[in-house]
């Protein structure tokens, strides 16, 4: 397999002009994160590669709904990945679209250091952050993602108020946002 | 939900999909007119995107890329801007192998007939990779499956990677809320030989390690090995290679698996 010196972004506008190739050359970018992402989430494999098939099914009907302004090519080849992963978990029909396109939000603004702290980071940089977090921080975040359970879900089994899992979610992606950015710029994180 | 009565913490609970269908429907909707809401999602989904590289890394089987490929071409809009007879044609990855040695089959007899035993010889073998990565997967899924059962019964769960002198090993060392037992999930060590059996330590600044426990391994799935004791208290977990039945007084080789432990 030859490497494309095209950027993801690229590839999905050529994707538009429905060039396989430009499918083919996302998919050998991404198989691996994208499916250990699915298997991560679904614990079985033969899931895992419906899952993996569909997302890039989907890239192929929905490149033309890309919008690079909003995110970059893997990010949404992801979230299209963990929507269609929650969807079986969830056992319900898969969403066209990830949420991101719904909303019509677009990226937060690149220029800070966001732009070069996720550029270099690496598994490990994420892993060791998330350990940093407080525990019932780290496990209600990974039950989210990863699991696919609701806040509401995640309230019962934890035996915690609703509020409480809002508020572990939302300091939690927080405080991972600090760690992460310390960890690549040096400074030191509260 | 107008912008003046708005719930901030429901956007942690979006970025990471846990709404349900309703209450996503709604916050959508709420987005819309929310600049507040609208730039802390922007702000928590960047975090949320590097999630994915927190999973161990695992190769899918080549042929979801044929299927892939295959379904693609059968879409009713699924013309190739660049449509080559390769493109049409889903060939399976030993394929440039058996081209190279089906032009061999035209120079002598003799050739074609060592090129076909060496084209069998390659086409068992990928049988056998396959299955050999079909069980390494679904060990792996087992094993987060394990570990996310744990962590959504409320235990303490940390993790113990591979050393370098087994780099392809991981555990995970689970400790249940108020119980005086753990257990150590464990899975990719090389299989115990004969004479030997693996054995856990718990370790703590200065101390003298305690060995919590002793087990073998098959080498295949994850193995899930009780300890009779809890882990707190303690700050390091390694396991070692040491000698049937019973292992060591203390460690005696370099640990195969070795982290620290949650308090």
């Amino acid at each position: 397999m030859s490497s494309d010196p095209r950027s993801d972004e690229d590839l999905i506008v050529a994707i538009q002009q429905r060039d396989v190739r430009a499918l083919e050359q996302l998919y050998d970018r991404h198989r691996v994160l994208a499916y250990s992402l699915a298997l991560r989430m679904l614990g079985n494999s033969g899931d895992a590669e419906d899952v993996l098939q569909e997302a890039f099914i989907n890239v192929w009907r929905a490149a033309g709904s890309y919008r690079a302004e909003r995110s970059s090519g893997r990010s949404w080849l992801l979230s299209i990945v963990h929507h269609r992963s929650i969807d079986k978990l969830r056992g319900r029909q898969s969403r066209l679209q990830p949420a991101s396109l719904e909303e019509g939000i677009d990226a937060a603004d690149d220029t800070d250091v966001w732009r070069q702290v996720a550029q270099n980071l690496t598994g490990e940089d994420v892993r060791r952050a998330m350990d940093s977090l407080p525990v019932e921080q780290r496990e209600t975040i990974e039950l989210a993602y990863f699991r696919g359970y609701t806040h509401t879900q995640i309230s019962e089994m934890m035996a915690v108020p609703l509020g409480t899992v809002k508020g572990r979610m939302r300091i939690g992606l927080q405080k991972l946002k600090s760690l992460l950015e310390g960890s690549q710029t040096g400074l030191a994180v509260d | 939900m107008s912008e003046q009565d708005h719930d901030t913490d429901l956007t942690g609970a979006y970025v990471l999909d846990a709404l349900s269908p309703e209450e996503r429907d709604a916050f959508v909707s709420h987005l819309q007119g929310c600049a507040t809401c609208r730039a802390e999602v922007a702000e928590l989904r960047r975090v949320v995107d590097v999630l994915p590289l927190t999973c161990d890394l695992i190769e899918p089987r080549d042929s979801v890329r044929n299927r892939l490929l295959n379904a693609v071409r059968d879409e009713p809009t699924g013309r190739p801007t660049v449509a080559t007879s390769r493109d049409r044609i889903v060939r399976p990855p030993w394929w440039t192998g058996v081209r190279v040695r089906t032009a061999v089959l035209g120079v002598a007899a003799a050739a074609a007939i060592a090129a076909l035993a060496v084209s069998n010889l390659n086409l068992r073998q990928n049988v056998q990779d396959e299955k050999k990565t079909v069980a390494a997967l679904q060990a792996t899924a087992r094993f987060q499956s394990e570990v996310s059962a744990a962590l959504v019964a409320g235990a303490s769960v940390s993790r113990v990677p591979g050393t370098a002198a087994a780099p392809t090993a991981s555990a995970a060392m689970v400790q249940p809320p108020h119980s005086a037992t753990a257990y150590l999930i464990v899975r990719g060590l090389r299989p115990t030989p004969a004479s030997k059996v693996y054995q856990i330590w718990l370790l703590r600044g200065n101390a003298a390690p305690r060995s919590a426990q002793v087990f073998r391994y098959s080498g295949i799935g994850p193995k899930i090995v009780p300890l009779p004791m809890a882990t707190s208290g303690w700050h390091e977990a390694a396991v070692t290679l040491e000698k049937a039945p019973r292992g060591a007084r203390g460690p005696t080789t370099t640990p195969v698996l070795a982290g620290n432990l949650r308090a």
